[in-house]
C-alpha cells in the first residue's frame, strides 16, 4: 500500500505540490493525470525519496526512505538513464545483486517478455530512448517490488511495447500489487485503472473512481479536459 | 550494496581497455619520473637545501589546498542520472552512495599526483632534489590529502542544500592564505630592513625563507605536515609512523562522524544530475567543470538575448549565457590557482638568471603560461554545445559555427592573458614592456582558442575511450603544438629581429608576436579540419 499524506514541496517560491494526500491499496492502479508542469513527477520522485518535502510517504506503512521500504519499491523514472558501458544483461545482474534477488530466472523472463533477449549483450550507449525504457522497467520489476512507481513510462515505447506494459499493470494488478502511474497522455490510460488523481497547479483538482457504477458520471477524459481548460477550479 | 556496485564497475572498467592502458602508462611513467631523479646530474642550485625544502613546502601546502578543494565536489556533483535512478532510488544507504561521487574527487586527485610525479626530474634538474627525498614529499603529500579531501567532502554531503555554507570553509582558506602572505612579507621586511630590500633579494632565497617560515608552519594541518617532513627529510623517519597513527585514528573518527550523520543530499545531486552529465561530457575533455561554468549558479537579471545571426548567435548565446551566471564570469578561480604555480617557478627562473639576462625569464614564463594552458583550457562551454543539437543542425557553415563558438570564451581567455602578463611582468620588470606585454596577450589569446580546438578534436576523437585517455593526448598534444610553433615562429621572429629589432624587449615583442601568429594560422586550420566532427561524425 502507498500512503502520500499532506506531501508539499516547494522549489524556492514555485509550490510544486501542494498538500497532497492520497492512498493505492495493494492490487489498485492509481493514475496521477494532469498537465506539463502540474507537479506529477514531483510527487512521483518524492515517494521514490529522491527530493525532500515536508509530509509523510509511507510504503506498505514503512517510511519511503527506509531501507526496507526501499527494497518493496520500483522506480521506473521519466528519464530512462542507463549506464552507457554496462550491458542490458549487465543492468539487470547488477540490479538483481543490489536487491539480493536469489531467483536468476526472473531476469531471464523479463528480457524475454520484453523482448530484449537479442539485445542482452547491447550497452546502454548503444539503446535506443524506447530499448533503454524497457530496461529501466525491467529492472524495478526483477525483485518483485509491492509498490510499483512508474513516471511517464508509456513515453518512448513502441505499441508492442505499449501493449505488453498494460498486460503487465494488469498482472501486476491482479499479484495484488500497488501501481501508481504517472502520465499527461490520456489517450493510452483506457480502463486499467482503478483511481485517478487529475493534478492541478501541484493538487488534487479532482479524484475519480473506476466503478461500474459511476457510468453516468463524466468520463475521465471529459473531468480531465474540463479541469485543465480552466472551466472548473 | 558493495557486491552490486563492485559487479557493476568491473564490468564497465573492463570495457575501457585503452583506460586501463593509460593508467599502466601514467603510473609507469610516474615512477620512472621518480626513479630517473637519481640519475640527472646537473643541478642549477646545487646544495642549495634550504630552497630545495622551501618548494617543497609549497608543493605540499599546494596539495593540500587541491584535495580540500575537490573535496567540495563530492556529495553533490559527481553523480550521473543512472546513479539516480538505481542507486538513490535503489536499496543503497545515502552514506554508501557517497563513495560514488568521493571516486569521481578522488580520480582528479590522482591526476595531480601524477602532473607532480612526472614534473619531478625538472624540480630535480634545477635543486638537485633526489629520489628519496620526492619519496618522502609524495608521502606527506598523499597524507595531506588523506587528511582534508574526507573532510571537505564530508562538509559537501553534509551542507548540501546550503551552497553558502559549503562555501565557508573555502572563503576561510583564502583568508588564511592572504593573512600567511601578509605576516610572512612582513617578517621578510622585518629580517630585511625595507621592502625594497625584500624586492633585491634572489627569489631561491625567498623560497628558502619560506620553507623555514614560522608563518608557514603554523597554518592549520598543512603547516604541522610541513614540520614533520622537514624532520622525515633529515633522516628522523618515526615521526612519519606517528603521523601514520594520527591519521588511523582520524580515520576512524571520521568514519564515526559519517556513520552518525543523517546525510540528505539526494535533492540536490538529483538536481544536479542533468549539469553532471554536462560536466561528465566536459571532463572527458579534460575540462574541470569551474572552467566550463556549469557549476555555476545562473539567474536571470535585466539581461536581454538581443544579438546574433546564424553562427554568430552561438557567440552571443555564449557569452549571454556567461553573464547570467556572473557579472565576474571571465575570473576562473581553478586557473588563478594554476597560475599562482607558474609564479612559483618563475621565481625560481628569476633567482638563477642573472639581471642582464631577464629576456631569459620571460621566455621561460611565456612557455610556462602556455603549457599550463593544457590544464586550463580544454574547449570550455563548447564541449557542452555536442550534448545538443543546435550546433550540428544550424545551417551554417560548421567551421564558423565552432569558430564562434570557441571565440565566447575570449573574455575568460583575455582576462586569464592579463593576469599571466602581471606575473611575468612582476618577475621581469625592465624587459616585459608595452610591446612584448600587448603581443604576450595576443599570444596567450590565440594559443587559448587553439588549446581549445585541439580539446574538442580530443573529445570528439577519442570521447569513447574515458577522461584520462582525452586527457592524456590532449595534454600531449598541446605540448607538442607548443614545440612545433616555436620552429616556424623562431624562425620567423628570427629574420624579424636581424632587420627590424633594435632593443631586446623588441625583439622580444616580436619573438612573442611570430609565435602568436603562427599558432593563430594553426588554430583557423584546425578549425577548418575540426569542421569533420560536426559534419560527419555522429552527433551527440
Amino acid at each position: 500500500m502507498l500512503s502520500v499524506n499532506g506531501v508539499t514541496k516547494r522549489y524556492k517560491k514555485f509550490l510544486a505540490n501542494d498538500n497532497l494526500t492520497f492512498t493505492i491499496d495493494n492490487g489498485e492502479i492509481g493514475i496521477l493525470l494532469g498537465p506539463n508542469g502540474a507537479g506529477k513527477s514531483t510527487i512521483i520522485k518524492s515517494i521514490a525519496g529522491l527530493l525532500k518535502y515536508s509530509g509523510t510517504i509511507e510504503i506498505n506503512g514503512l517510511d519511503n526512505h527506509d531501507m526496507e521500504a526501499k527494497r518493496q519499491l520500483g522506480y521506473i523514472p521519466e528519464i530512462p538513464a542507463l549506464y552507457d558501458t554496462l550491458t542490458v544483461e549487465e543492468h539487470l545482474e547488477f540490479i538483481r545483486r543490489a536487491y539480493k534477488v536469489e531467483d536468476t530466472s526472473m531476469k531471464e523472463k523479463l528480457l524475454e517478455r520484453f523482448e530484449l533477449s537479442d539485445k542482452r549483450k547491447k550497452m546502454g550507449k548503444e539503446l535506443s530512448k524506447g530499448m533503454q525504457q524497457k530496461v529501466s522497467i525491467c529492472c524495478a520489476l526483477i525483485h518483485n517490488p509491492s509498490v510499483i512507481i512508474f513516471d511517464e513510462p508509456m513515453v518512448g515505447l513502441d505499441p508492442h511495447a505499449i501493449k505488453e506494459l498494460k498486460q503487465v499493470f494488469q498482472e501486476l494488478k491482479s499479484e495484488g500489487k500497488t501501481v501508481l502511474i504517472s502520465t499527461h497522455m490520456i489517450d493510452t490510460i483506457e480502463d486499467y485503472w482503478d483511481v485517478a488523481h487529475i493534478m492541478m497547479n501541484g493538487r488534487i483538482a479532482a479524484t475519480k473512481h473506476n466503478r461500474p457504477d459511476a457510468l453516468e458520471e463524466k468520463s475521465l477524459a471529459e473531468l480531465f479536459f474540463e479541469i485543465t481548460e480552466g472551466t472548473r477550479a | 550494496m558493495t557486491g552490486a556496485t563492485l559487479y557493476r564497475k568491473l564490468n564497465m572498467a573492463r570495457r575501457k581497455p585503452v583506460a586501463w592502458i593509460i593508467v599502466i602508462v601514467g603510473i609507469i611513467s610516474a615512477v620512472s619520473s621518480l626513479l630517473s631523479m637519481d640519475r640527472i646530474t646537473f643541478h642549477l642550485y646545487e646544495g642549495d637545501e634550504k630552497m630545495v625544502f622551501g618548494i617543497l613546502a609549497a608543493l605540499l601546502l599546494f596539495t593540500f589546498d587541491y584535495s580540500f578543494a575537490v573535496g567540495f565536489r563530492s556529495g553533490v556533483l559527481g553523480y550521473s542520472l543512472a546513479d539516480v535512478n538505481f542507486h538513490m532510488a535503489g536499496p543503497f544507504t545515502e552514506r554508501f552512495n557517497l563513495l560514488l561521487s568521493f571516486e569521481y574527487g578522488l580520480s582528479s586527485i590522482l591526476v595531480f599526483f601524477w602532473i607532480l610525479c612526472v614534473n619531478m626530474p625538472f624540480f630535480s634538474m634545477w635543486t638537485g632534489l633526489n629520489t628519496r627525498d620526492a619519496l618522502i614529499f609524495f608521502l606527506f603529500a598523499v597524507m595531506a590529502a588523506a587528511v582534508a579531501f574526507p573532510a571537505t567532502s564530508y562538509v559537501s554531503a553534509r551542507f548540501s542544500a546550503g551552497v553558502k555554507a559549503r562555501l565557508i570553509p573555502i572563503l576561510v582558506l583564502i583568508a588564511l592564505h592572504f593573512l600567511g602572505a601578509f605576516l610572512f612579507i612582513r617578517d621578510l621586511i622585518g629580517e630585511y630592513g625595507s621592502f625594497e630590500n625584500v624586492k633585491a633579494v634572489k627569489s631561491n632565497v625567498i623560497l628558502g625563507e619560506l620553507g623555514s617560515s614560522r608563518v608557514i608552519r603554523s597554518f592549520p594541518v598543512a603547516g604541522q605536515f610541513i614540520t614533520l617532513m622537514e624532520r622525515a627529510l633529515k633522516g628522523d623517519l618515526f615521526f612519519i609512523s606517528v603521523l601514520a597513527a594520527a591519521l588511523v585514528l582520524y580515520g576512524a573518527v571520521l568514519f564515526l562522524l559519517y556513520k552518525k550523520t543523517h546525510f540528505n543530499y539526494y535533492e540536490d545531486a538529483y538536481s544536479n544530475a542533468q549539469k553532471i552529465a554536462d560536466i561528465v561530457e566536459a571532463s572527458k575533455a579534460g575540462v574541470e567543470a569551474v572552467n566550463t561554468g556549469i557549476s555555476r549558479t545562473a539567474t536571470v537579471g535585466k539581461e536581454t538575448l538581443d544579438r546574433g545571426w546564424g553562427a554568430s548567435a552561438f557567440f552571443h548565446m555564449h557569452l549571454f549565457e556567461n553573464r547570467r551566471t556572473s557579472k565576474l564570469f571571465f575570473v576562473n578561480k581553478v586557473t588563478l590557482v594554476y597560475r599562482a604555480f607558474a609564479l612559483l617557478i618563475l621565481f625560481m627562473v628569476d633567482g638563477v638568471v642573472p639581471e642582464d639576462l631577464e629576456a631569459v625569464v620571460v621566455l621561460t614564463g611565456v612557455v610556462t603560461m602556455l603549457v599550463l594552458n593544457a590544464i586550463v583550457f580544454g574547449g570550455g562551454k563548447t564541449v557542452l554545445e555536442f550534448n545538443r543539437p543546435y550546433i550540428f543542425l544550424v545551417p551554417e557553415k560548421p567551421a564558423r559555427k565552432l569558430a564562434m563558438c570557441l571565440t565566447a570564451d575570449i573574455p575568460e581567455m583575455a582576462f586569464d592573458a592579463l593576469v599571466c602578463t602581471i606575473m611575468i611582468k612582476i618577475v621581469a620588470f625592465h624587459e616585459f614592456t608595452w610591446f612584448p606585454m600587448i603581443s604576450f596577450i595576443i599570444l596567450m589569446i590565440a594559443f587559448d582558442l587553439l588549446s581549445s580546438a585541439t580539446g574538442l578534436l580530443c573529445v570528439r576523437l577519442l570521447g569513447g575511450f574515458g577522461k584520462f585517455s582525452v586527457m592524456f593526448v590532449r595534454y600531449i598534444a598541446i605540448l607538442a603544438l607548443i614545440v612545433i610553433g616555436m620552429i616556424p615562429s623562431n624562425i620567423m621572429a628570427g629574420l624579424l629581429v636581424a632587420i627590424v629589432a633594435r632593443s631586446m624587449s623588441t625583439a622580444l615583442g616580436m619573438i612573442i608576436l611570430s609565435m602568436a601568429a603562427v599558432y593563430f594560422l594553426i588554430w583557423i586550420a584546425m578549425v577548418f579540419l575540426s569542421r569533420n566532427i560536426l559534419e560527419r561524425s555522429d552527433a551527440f
